[in-house]
């Protein structure tokens, strides 16, 4: 595979590799937004197709949103792709994060294929907080495997975990699973990420000897 | 070896600080911080006692050995944690395997965190980081704690805040609405002293305020300008000088005496009435009304200021005035009247009494023509019946029962007739002029009476000037209108009239005098100097000439006496033959039916006539006069008749009689002056009229003349 080209994320002036599985973990919205609304601009300067999967608000809504931050979507709606996250994550209504995965892999070949430079997308994942939609290990899981379709399909990601919602146990976890962290507006490399294969080999060892997670 | 500590284990110490502050609660953080410290080297599980609540990685591990905590025994009583809440939660410190550091700030504990050693050696290395990591979450919770406080006092503040605002703003609309209310009012205050004040200005009358310590106008409305032709400003400017500028002199001395007396003693409410003159500002006096009442006191209740309205009754008092004029005018032409019928009937009762003595002492004097001494005496009795005869006479012309004749007269040569007299009468201290100016001087009338007129006048101005003078004639044609015939004493009409002025520059007179002066017999003259019968034969005439005199005088100022009479008019000439006298030689037996109540007049005229040679019949009244008329054998050849009798008087006598006999003669005689009826028969076929007294010589005269025998000679 040839060397990954290097993307812009839009809210920091640092460069990073396309494909990155980002982890955000936020408790202010309106800087969330702002954020957010930088990294998918940026995706349209970069010629990359976008994604965007919105859990709490509509996607009419989002998009009001997105163009009262500056993001022209309107202009953009053939290379921007806005849509309910349960309906990507759950498409019999619970959870599947092998759907999910194939879901996120073809979106990068189609956009290549479409002519795109790329692609990028971010989520929000208060779905997974919705009653009967998910476990935690199940979401574990899929974040964990996502890296591995990432290392194939660089699909520039980042997964939103609000911090009021989320139990701590949970999100640290989570960090487990994502290389990336943005920090204060700042993207940094996750010193508790652990490869896929190493993480889920812990995780079933853990669940099997503590028997409980907070969710 | 000592070992190194790892860069990576330290950015998750970082990450875990980073993250820490994302976390939103204790709960969320303290879970977090658990699962990270226990991926951490050395350490096998972890749990956190933090406000009375545990948490941690492992239960199994931590349920059975947590009893105590001397680190959370340490803690100041105010945060100390009641380790024994819920299942023994609390860490025991007894094994050596676990360690159990304090959750706390320089100021406070929060409880602690009990690691479960699985390398000591490696956790020792980190430990102080850890600390540091777990001080963090104490900061954290710290900050969280102050934060509630702060949001909690926030809301408190902002429920104050809002509370305070709600009371400000209900205070605020409450301001507004009484603020609006106020506004409201003022506006309807305002409009009601805009309709005060156009309805104070509305009135007619002066509405003010008058100050009578200060003596000067508070307040006035328009109504001044409007009755005293001043503004207000002008009226205030008078200061203290109002009163004294404008009110009638005579007025003031009253205002000062009585009407400032009646401010000190009237109660409030009474109402104080006065009138008064004030001058308008164009000069012309006003008559004034005034209803005031105190309106304001000073301290020891004299009257302040006070409240009245001034009505103009200038054109009520010149009603009054013009009213009680015309009824002093009426009530003088009534007085005129009954003094003028009076005076006739005296007259002519007193020409009847004369007639008996002039006839009488004719008879006399004829018995005794030969008897020198008694001609002499009844020659002096006639001459003094003449005189009283005269007098008779001009009460008769008072009475107006004397106007002979009604022809057009020259008044210029009237007073030229009258001026050339008194030139040669007067006294030469007495300068007589003329200003005849009058265009038209003719007028219908008595050229007799006329000069009588001029000539009392004349004599009055005369009398007027003991000491000499000037005594001037003046004519001038004028117009008289309604307003001038309506205010004068006479019944005259409006048209153009010749205005003769009679004026002395004499004693003049007082007005009780000048209103007296045409009443018979009064006279200032003394006794034997005036009979009192000249003006008042001028006011007869001159109202038997359908015309008006007024008099003008005042002590020591002359008089001018100035007479109106019509210009023109329709001459109502009436031909009354001049007395002819005939003298007569014999009656020549014809029979004279002498017709009279007065038995003596009778026996006069009979004796008379019979002893010149006329046979004659008598009747004392006028039927007894038609049955003898009618009788008569041979018939009457001429009847003498009164006028005045009763049952038939002479004119109805008259009448019947020419029924019976057109051609007879018929010598009306009367004691009044001839009048209106007199000449009616004369018009009617009367032959003539002999006024009582009258002398043998004028009957027997009148007689021969009317039937045309013997006459001798026409004088």
């Amino acid at each position: 595979m040839a060397g990954k080209r290097k993307v812009s994320l839009g809210f920091t002036d640092d460069t990073v590799d396309e494909g990155h599985h980002i982890i955000y973990v936020y408790n202010d919205d309106y800087e969330r937004k702002h954020t957010i609304a930088r990294f998918l601009e940026e995706g349209f300067l970069e010629e990359e197709k976008v994604l965007y999967l919105v859990s709490d608000i509509s996607t009419s809504e989002m998009r009001k949103e997105l163009l009262g931050l500056g993001v022209d979507v309107d202009s953009r709606q053939k290379d921007f792709d806005l849509t309910e996250a349960h309906y990507t994550h759950c498409p019999n209504r619970y959870f599947s994060g092998e759907f999910m995965l194939g879901m996120v892999g073809d979106y990068y070949d189609n956009a290549i294929r479409e002519g795109y430079c790329g692609a990028r997308g971010a989520g929000e994942m208060s779905w997974a907080l919705e009653e009967g939609r998910a476990t935690v290990p199940d979401l574990l899981e899929y974040e964990a495997k996502l890296n591995t379709i990432l290392h194939e399909h660089p699909l520039t990601t980042v997964c939103q975990y609000d911090a009021r919602r989320f139990d701590g146990a949970v999100i640290m976890d989570m960090l487990s699973v994502h290389p990336m962290m943005i920090v204060r507006g700042q993207v940094v490399k996750n010193p508790y990420y652990v490869s896929p294969e190493t993480f889920l080999q812990e995780y079933n060892e853990r669940r099997t000897r503590q028997g409980y997670i907070r969710n | 070896m000592e070992k190194e500590l790892d860069s990576t284990i330290l950015g998750k110490l970082l990450l875990i600080q980073s993250t820490l502050h994302v976390m939103p609660d204790e709960e969320k953080r303290t879970s977090f911080l658990i699962q990270g410290l226990s991926r951490f080297p050395g350490i096998d599980a972890t749990a956190f006692c933090v406000n009375g609540k545990c948490y941690y990685s492992d239960a199994d591990r931590f349920e059975k050995r947590l009893r105590n905590c001397e680190k959370c025994s340490d803690a100041p009583a105010e945060n100390r944690v009641e380790h024994n809440a819920g299942k023994g939660y609390c860490p025991f410190t007894g094994e050596r395997e676990y360690r159990c550091l304090g959750i706390r700030t320089s100021s406070s504990v929060y409880g602690c965190c009990v690691i479960h050693i699985s390398d000591e050696s490696a956790f020792l290395l980190y430990m102080p980081f850890i600390e540091n990591t777990i001080n963090l979450l104490a900061l954290l919770t710290e900050n969280r704690m102050q934060h509630f406080v702060l949001e909690s006092n926030r809301e408190a503040l902002e429920k104050e805040v809002e509370r305070r605002t709600v009371e400000l703003t209900e205070e605020v609309v409450e301001r507004k609405k009484t603020e609006l209310l106020l506004r409201a009012r003022e506006e309807e205050l305002s409009e009601r002293n805009r309709f005060i004040e156009t309805i104070i200005n509305l009135n007619p009358d002066i509405l003010y305020i008058y100050d009578i310590v200060e003596r000067k106008n508070v307040y006035s409305n328009d109504g001044v300008e409007r009755v005293l032709g001043y503004s207000t400003q002008e009226v205030r400017d008078m200061g203290d000088q109002l009163i004294g500028l404008l009110m009638h002199s005579d007025d003031f001395q009253r205002y000062l005496q009585n009407t400032l007396k009646r401010y000190i003693t009237a109660a409030d409410g009474e109402i104080i009435n006065h009138q008064y003159r004030m001058q308008h500002k164009d000069g012309n006096w006003r008559w004034l009304s005034s209803r005031e009442v105190i309106y304001k006191r000073l301290i020891d209740g004299a009257p302040h200021q006070i409240l009245g309205v001034i009505h103009d009754i200038t054109d009520i008092k010149r009603a009054e005035e013009m009213l009680i004029e015309s009824q002093d005018r009426i009530r003088q032409i009534e007085k005129m009247q009954a003094i003028g019928q009076l005076a006739g009937g005296i007259a002519h009762d007193f020409n009847n009494q004369l007639a008996g003595v002039v006839g009488y002492v004719d008879l006399l004097r004829e018995s005794f023509i030969e008897n020198p001494q008694i001609v002499n005496y009844t020659d002096k009795i006639l001459q003094t019946t003449g005189r009283a005869a005269d007098l008779t006479a001009q009460l008769l012309a008072f009475a107006r029962k004397g106007k002979y004749l009604a022809t057009a007269v020259d008044m210029h040569r009237i007073i030229g007739e009258v001026v050339g007299i008194l030139q040669r009468t007067v006294d030469k201290k007495i300068t007589l002029s003329s200003r005849l100016e009058a265009e038209r001087p003719v007028v219908s009338g008595d050229p007799t009476q006329l000069q009588n007129i001029l000539m009392n006048l004349a004599l009055n101005a005369r009398d007027a000037m003991p000491d000499g003078g000037r005594m001037v004639f003046e004519t001038v044609n004028e117009q008289l209108d309604s307003g001038f015939c309506d205010n004068i004493a006479f019944e005259i009409h409006p048209g153009e009239y010749l205005k003769v002025a009679v004026s002395d520059n004499g004693s003049g007179m007082s007005d009780e005098t000048r209103k007296k002066i045409f009443e018979p017999f009064f006279t200032t003259k003394q006794q034997g100097k005036g009979t009192g019968m000249g003006l008042a034969s001028v006011y007869g005439a001159v109202k038997n000439h359908n015309g008006a005199i007024t008099v003008q005088s005042a002590p020591g100022e002359g008089s001018v006496m100035t007479v109106y009479l019509p210009v023109g008019g329709i001459l109502e000439t009436v031909v009354v033959e001049s007395p002819e006298r005939y003298t007569y030689t014999s009656g020549g037996g014809v029979t004279v039916l002498v017709v009279d109540d007065e038995e003596y007049l009778l026996e006069i005229a009979g004796s008379v006539l019979q002893r010149n040679g006329y046979s004659i019949l008598v009747a004392n009244n006028g039927k007894e006069a038609i049955e003898v008329f009618t009788k008569a054998e041979p018939p009457v050849g001429l009847v003498l008749l009164d006028m005045i009798m009763p049952d038939k008087n002479g004119k109805e006598v008259f009448f019947e009689i020419r029924k019976q006999n057109p051609e007879v003669p018929v010598l009306i005689s009367s004691g009044y002056a001839i009048n209106d009826e007199v000449r009616e028969l004369i018009k009617s076929g009367a032959g003539g009229f002999i006024q009582k007294p009258f002398r043998s010589e004028e009957l027997l005269s009148r007689v021969a003349a009317l039937l045309k025998v013997n006459t001798t000679e026409k004088q």
